[in-house]
């Protein structure tokens, strides 16, 4: 006689026992039984439960061990308008289960089967690529989950993820929320990628740190194109791997979708990924019970292949991971404002598209992964390193590390970073265990132990590696693996202690021997106090890797570094045929540091010549060539005679060649970026000396809420700032009160909203009416595809202006 | 894909119409094409829908109305439409984002690339979908678009559900009707019927578009 409750429900203990199976698709079934297009299905939930409960039902009879609740969808956004709530339909959705589970098992006292709370995609892309909140879609899956662990659920499989940031969001909301076993699989193309680009690496990295008890892959591919995919997953991963594939690839015929593989095909590759190393499988679309009793025929008595421990130390972005053992990892370190005048104004103006442009150019350079550091004094440091982080992790491919020394900062930018990022950093202070290792624990990273404590930096290398031995314990008590951390030793300047260098490169060695950790260095220490310090980095650099050096914070635009890398990867037989050496060095390329070659390469006109005039540079687009030629001019004229006798007329002579026709836009803005270098040049400047840059006065820009489209917005920018406003660029989907704060706050002289749609017209309309509550009366110009000057008077704008050079003449006219 | 005419098209939304672009703005356009070819994964999907069309609005099976004249016109005579959509993904908003950060010529340039290279992909999808049906006897009509005509942008909610654009395509809508990735296209497109393939802009009444295009 079976009593409920005799039997142990959790799933973790069965796992690596015996194979288990999963059901099949949920949606084919329900589209046979005469669903429609379009149709919110989960609510058949309520609607026609036996129905669903028969789907059920037939799963458990062709032998599978867990049955997902038909909840995929069930979020409030989706059900909005809908007359249901998540909780009715959840609830109602694990009952079937429960009950089908009932039904069937009930007859065998012994079989056990686990109802599955299934949670997917809000649909929604999160920001900054799309509009929905981190938080928001988090606050989705939180209620999903809670009502799924409430009505009864077993486990959690979160599946058919396509973006790994979403996916983070949904565990974090599961584990958070709910003490259920959670699985997560999620979907690639046939290129082995999410559609927002992840590869497997990715997803491993990712979800290893974050601590899920199972991972897979469902959906998108049949089992032939998902097996390599597999493969690579059980390669990477310690933990068990779920397969749920399509029944193939789809083909429409007369407007129905059918799959390409039998359920026999299917059982076939599915008992080859069992000799992989899967541990639980079954189908997604286009598999029926069919299918699901036919892998369990063939895989039923395969005994799960054991896992084994795999040691790597990586860390990853939104597209790929990095694996410390296949590189000496170059770790950019300019996104830093130490020392840095310009960049320090850019953080303090918000100028986003500059901090970007660091990180681009140290990609390009070769780094591997990307230090970020925004502290400065005057500045939120928690609410700051969000913006930049988020705005570089959506569009910069490599992976992050996040160096603040804010607790609170550091713990919100673990949580918000799409990936499993480095962490910079830890000490061997209780105090900084305490409060970094239950970070890393939860959210996965990879952090960088600094060998000092409450007594200082020992002077000796034995010392050194005592604290970095304390470190790597006290993070395995707390369940970090020593994977996970990256020692750095520190390098103390030589100019003040001739023994520093050596008691460091000792220090490394015998951690490497003693603790087999992974380490790294900022190696610019070293020459702190010296001239000409890249010579001694650079040399110091070579010297750290021969003895094992993983990891270094350098610049990679320093070519003396990079030659160092490159020159020690070859000399030491980590480069097969010297390939990556001679493809950086056999073709030297034209940089800004050789302004004369650049401007060969650059201008046809100028051909022959070896200078060109600032005049000529600006006017052709020449961007190198009028950096590098306003670098020599800034010696014999004053910044502002450069900017007022021949930036800003040549920018006039451009702008009206525009309004004439005679010059296209991309002409246009090709002048702008050219005078643009310039400017850069002049500001540096400036900044050095401790100057503003005499801004004619503050513009606010912003793309309105609703609207992603900016690139109208951005190209106003340029212009604005080119003659010479200061122009604070909010970004898109930015709400009214965002703005008349900003306005407020920055003391604008103007404010200019650019809107694409007729459907986020209402919000500049809002934006203005808000502006003008708060008694703010700077003056407000619009612009954008669907405005006319009509509409512009209709919504009380002061200016319509339809392209970026009109924007510049309405800010020439109201600030005076 | 036709480089030339993502070419052209680039360099006609980019304002050049027939002029002759300069060696700079050419060579922005083509590494622009080089790089939206090599890193975006244009995706599509389709889905066969039964209507009945009357003279002001067309009936879905499962019941939908799409009120619409112009949408009237395009369906005239036909039983069947297909539902379509398309989008060159994440990566192309990520490139403009990067390129625009840099160098805004180049964002530019890229962001008008970006719009030639996915009308190209739908044009691409279109004539494959077009020989399959044609040999069936039913060719297909123009697609036609929320937006176009009285054909309201609200009706994308109906589509995006028909297609389940996120989870096929990875194609999601905002609220106010915005569609992410950037680049992306959805369509109805007759299956049979009177209407035939007219190729232009001569459904829409915005006939002082500068970018009006009637081949």
């Amino acid at each position: 006689m079976h009593i409920e409750g005799e039997l142990d429900l959790n799933i973790l203990n069965e796992l690596g026992k015996k194979m288990l199976f999963f059901d099949g698709g949920m949606g084919t079934m329900l589209q046979a039984k005469g669903s429609i297009p379009g149709e919110i299905t989960e609510l058949w939930n309520i609607t026609r439960p036996e129905d669903v409960l028969d789907v059920h039902c037939r799963y458990l009879e062709a032998g599978a061990d867990v049955i997902t609740a038909n909840t995929f969808g069930a979020s409030s956004i989706k059900l909005e308008g809908s007359g249901y709530s998540p909780g009715a339909v959840i609830s109602a959705g694990i009952g079937l289960a429960k009950e089908a589970i009932n039904r069937v098992c009930g007859r065998d006292g012994n079989r056990k089967a686990y109802a599955a709370m299934d949670i997917s995609s809000t649909g929604k892309l999160l920001k900054p690529l799309g509009t929905m909140d981190f938080d928001e879609a988090y606050d989705l899956f939180r209620e999903m989950a809670v009502a799924g662990e409430k009505a009864g659920a077993d486990l959690v499989i979160i599946e058919t993820m396509a973006d790994t940031y979403e996916l983070k969001a949904a565990v974090l909301a599961v584990k958070e929320n709910t003490s259920l076993p959670l699985f997560a699989t999620v979907t690639f193309d046939e290129r082995g990628k999410l559609l927002t680009g992840a590869d497997v690496g990715a997803v491993v990295t990712l979800l290893e740190g974050l601590g899920v008890d199972v991972m897979g892959i469902n959906c998108g591919l049949g089992p032939v194109q998902m097996r390599p995919l597999v493969q690579r997953m059980l390669e990477l991963t310690s933990l068990p791997v779920l397969v749920n594939p399509n029944a193939g690839l789809p083909r429409q015929e007369k407007g129905k979708t059918f799959y390409d593989i039998t359920a026999e095909q299917f059982a076939e590759q599915m008992e080859l990924m069992a000799g992989d190393g899967v541990w639980l499988m079954g189908g997604c679309c286009g598999t029926t019970p069919e299918y699901i009793r036919l892998i369990k025929e063939r895989c039923g008595d395969i005994v799960p292949k054991p896992i084994e421990r795999k040691h790597f130390t990586r860390i990853s972005s939104y597209s790929h991971s990095l694996d410390f053992a296949e590189s000496h990892v170059i770790i950019g370190e300019r996104i830093n404002p130490t020392g840095k005048s310009r960049f320090k104004q850019a953080l303090r103006d918000g100028d986003i598209d500059y901090i970007l442009s660091e990180g681009f150019a140290q990609e390009e350079a070769g780094a591997h992964a990307l230090d970020v550091n925004v502290g400065l004094p005057e500045i939120d440091e928690k609410e700051t390193i969000l913006k930049v982080m988020k705005e570089l992790q959506s569009v910069i491919d490599l992976p992050l590390q996040i160096d603040s020394a804010n607790t609170e900062a550091m713990e919100k930018a673990l949580r918000y970073y799409n990936g499993k990022a480095m962490v910079n950093s830890v000490n061997g202070k209780q105090e900084s265990m305490a409060a970094i290792f239950p970070m890393v624990k939860k959210y996965g990273g990879v952090v960088v132990g600094l060998t000092l404590d409450e007594s200082g930096i020992p002077a000796t290398a034995e010392g050194r590696l005592e604290i970095a031995r304390k470190i790597v314990e006290t993070a395995e008590s707390y369940g970090i693996s020593r994977d996970d951390i990256v020692i750095d030793v520190l390098c103390m300047a030589v100019s003040a202690d001739s023994g520093s260098a050596m008691v460091t490169l000792k220090a490394l060695e015998f951690v490497k021997q003693e603790l087999g950790v992974k380490t790294s260095l900022g190696v610019s220490n070293i020459s702190f106090g010296l001239p000409q310090r890249e010579k001694i980095n650079s040399t110091f650099y070579a010297m750290a890797l021969q003895k094992g050096l993983d990891c270094a914070i350098i610049n990679p635009k320093s070519d003396a570094m990079m030659t160092s890398y490159y020159a020690y990867r070859a000399l030491s037989g980590k480069d097969e045929n010297c390939g990556e050496y001679i493809e950086k060095f056999a073709v030297s390329k034209d940089t800004d540091s050789a302004p004369v070659s650049a401007q060969a390469a650059t201008s046809g006109a100028a051909s022959g010549k070896d200078t060109v005039s600032l005049e000529a540079a600006v006017e052709r687009g020449m961007k190198e060539a009028a950096a590098s030629v306003c670098r020599e001019l800034i010696r014999i004229k004053e910044p502002m005679a450069i900017i007022n006798e021949t930036l800003i007329p040549v920018l006039d002579k451009v702008g009206k060649g525009f309004e004439q026709g005679k010059v296209f836009l991309p002409q246009l803005l090709m002048s702008a970026d050219a005078a643009k270098a310039a400017f850069a040049v002049i500001k540096d400047e400036l900044a050095a000396s401790g100057q503003g840059a005499g801004d004619k006065g503050t513009i606010v820009i912003a793309t309105v809420k609703g609207d992603v489209h900016d690139i109208g917005k951005n190209i106003v920018k340029v212009l604005l700032e080119n003659y010479g406003y200061k122009v604070i660029d909010l970004g898109k989907d930015i709400s009214p009160e965002e703005i008349v704060e900003a306005a407020r706050r920055e003391k604008a002289d103007l404010v200019g909203l650019s809107a694409l749609m007729t459907t986020t017209v209402g919000a500049m309309e809002e934006t203005i009416v808000q502006l003008r509550k708060a008694g703010l009366s700077c003056p407000v110009m619009v612009g954008g595809a669907v405005l006319t000057e009509t509409y512009a008077d209709m919504i009380n704008a002061d200016g319509y202006v339809r392209d970026a050079m009109a924007s510049v003449y309405f800010a020439q006219k109201v600030i005076k | 894909m036709r480089t030339d005419v993502i070419r052209r098209e680039t360099l006609r939304y980019l304002g050049l119409g027939s002029a002759e672009p300069d060696s700079k703005t050419l060579e922005l356009v083509n590494k622009a094409i080089e790089l939206l070819s090599e890193r975006c994964r244009p995706r599509s999907t389709s889905r066969i829908v039964e209507i009945s069309a009357g003279t002001e609005e067309i009936r879905l099976e499962g019941g939908t109305v799409i009120h619409s004249e112009s949408l009237a016109r395009v369906m005239a005579g036909c039983s069947r439409m297909l539902v379509f959509g398309a989008t060159l993904g994440t990566e192309a908003d990520i490139l403009i984002r990067r390129e625009t950060a840099v160098n805004i010529a180049m964002g530019v340039v890229m962001q008008a690339a970006a719009a030639a290279y996915i009308e190209e992909y739908c044009d691409d999808i279109q004539t494959e979908l077009d020989k399959r049906f044609s040999a069936e006897g039913e060719p297909l009509g123009d697609r036609f678009s929320p937006g176009y005509g009285d054909f309201a942008l609200e009706y994308q909610r109906e589509l995006f559900a028909i297609l389940d654009c996120p989870r096929q395509i990875g194609l999601t809508l905002t609220e106010d009707f915005i569609m992410i990735p950037s680049k992306s296209v959805t369509a109805v497109i007759p299956i049979g019927g009177s209407c035939g393939r007219q190729l232009g802009c001569r459904y829409c009444e915005k006939t002082d578009c500068r970018y009006r295009r009637i081949d």
